[in-house]
């Protein structure tokens, strides 16, 4: 469809049909129809700043009890909007991030953003299968290191440290986290790409920074510290280890809600 | 369930203006809600926004409401917002944004009324 905001009406029409075809419920149908709404604002507002001919496609796919929302637009790519006049809000991703299961934002090949978001087809936390615990809280990036990376992953990080109930220090943490994690050089990521998968596992973020080259996890590792502050993962963390992954290698962290003591 | 979002002013006595929306609302209404919202700014009233009979609003509606809010404030106007229970999407928007308590949002627009009676302007 065109990236026009009077367009943005068709696509809750449509995910409410959907609902009538599948059988969801009021409050996923309502996270659908608020995630669709605000990755296709994104797009409406920042994907096509030159042109009036930008296009958005929005799939959803219900199957195993969840719908997959996917919105891809073939514009300049994710760029986080820079701070304007008091009252703007910036509140799409962290309103997405507050009402998925788990939700992706990648630069995919051909240019553009992709956003992929996961919503469980239950009314309530209290309705989940009774056979096993409710999906994990996830997200992950994926962005070219570079000038953009930093707030990227600094926002992505907020967001799930907001989610997860971190105090306003440790938050303040992450954050700082994700500064030293997209200071470090990009010739060390494969591809050159930041990865980053966040996870809560029990009250804890876990992070998998990666993938990189060979010896890149090392290498990035004793450098990394944010430049001027000597503040390094290792001291912000309450665990850091390289792992190996099918893909190459992975820098894992684990980050708590509170700050360990120290003597 | 309305789909069309439609704005309109109503007096709420001598002293107040409400702007009620009803409906959905997104970036496509964004300009007749900020009309109906600048409109009132030459009233010197205060201001009640009622959300009670929205059936959806997104992060630029919530713009909207937030700038205001602020306005307001610096006009030396008393703001409100109402959003009723049953509006259920609108009112999961406003608490997992952290609106709720930040506006503050009144359960209902008799109650808003009643906290504009007795706040200081």
């Amino acid at each position: 469809m065109a990236a026009k905001a009077e367009n943005l009406a068709l696509v809750r029409q449509a995910l409410s049909g959907l609902a009538d075809g599948v059988s969801i419920p009021e409050r996923p149908l309502a996270d659908l129809k608020q995630i669709a709404t605000e990755a296709c604002m994104n797009a409406v507002v920042h994907a096509y700043p030159d042109r009036d001919d930008g296009r958005i496609d929005v799939h959803a796919i219900a199957a195993n009890g969840e719908v997959e929302l996917r919105v891809r637009d073939w514009g300049v790519g994710f760029r986080p909007r820079p701070a304007s006049g008091e009252g703007s809000l910036h509140l799409g991703l962290p309103l997405i991030a507050s009402v998925v299961d788990s939700f992706s934002i990648e630069s995919p090949e051909g240019g553009g953003t992709a956003l992929t978001a996961r919503v469980r087809l239950t009314e309530d936390e209290d309705d989940a299968p009774a056979d096993g615990p409710p999906a994990p809280k996830e997200a992950a990036i994926a962005i070219d290191a570079g000038v953009a990376a930093k707030p990227v992953i600094a926002r992505v990080l907020a967001i799930a440290a907001t989610r997860a109930g971190f105090s306003l220090d440790r938050m303040s943490d992450g954050v700082l986290m994700g500064d030293v994690i997209a200071a470090g050089s990009a010739d060390d990521f494969a591809e050159g790409r930041v990865g980053i998968d966040i996870q809560e596992c029990g009250p804890n973020l876990c992070l998998s920074v990666g993938p990189f080259q060979p010896g890149g996890a090392k290498r990035m590792l004793d450098q990394m510290e944010l430049p001027g502050m000597g503040v390094s993962i290792a001291k912000l963390a309450d665990r850091v280890e390289i792992v190996e992954g099918d893909e190459g290698e992975f820098i894992s962290i684990e980050i708590a809600p509170e700050a360990a003591q120290t003597a | 369930m309305d789909v069309v979002g439609e704005v309109r002013r109503e007096a709420g006595g001598d002293d107040i203006e409400i702007v009620v929306l009803s409906g959905e609302h997104d970036l496509g209404t964004l300009p007749q809600v900020r009309e109906a919202i600048e409109a009132t700014a030459d009233e010197e009233k205060a201001l009640i926004i009622d959300l009670s009979s929205a059936t959806f609003v997104d992060s630029s509606i919530l713009g909207a409401v937030l700038d205001a809010r602020r306005e307001s404030r610096e006009a030396g106007r008393a703001f409100a917002v109402a959003c009723e229970d049953a509006a259920e999407p609108v009112r999961r928007v406003l608490e997992v944004t952290g609106l709720a308590e930040e506006l503050p949002v009144h359960p209902n627009r008799d109650a808003a009324l009643e906290a504009l009676a007795v706040a200081p302007t």
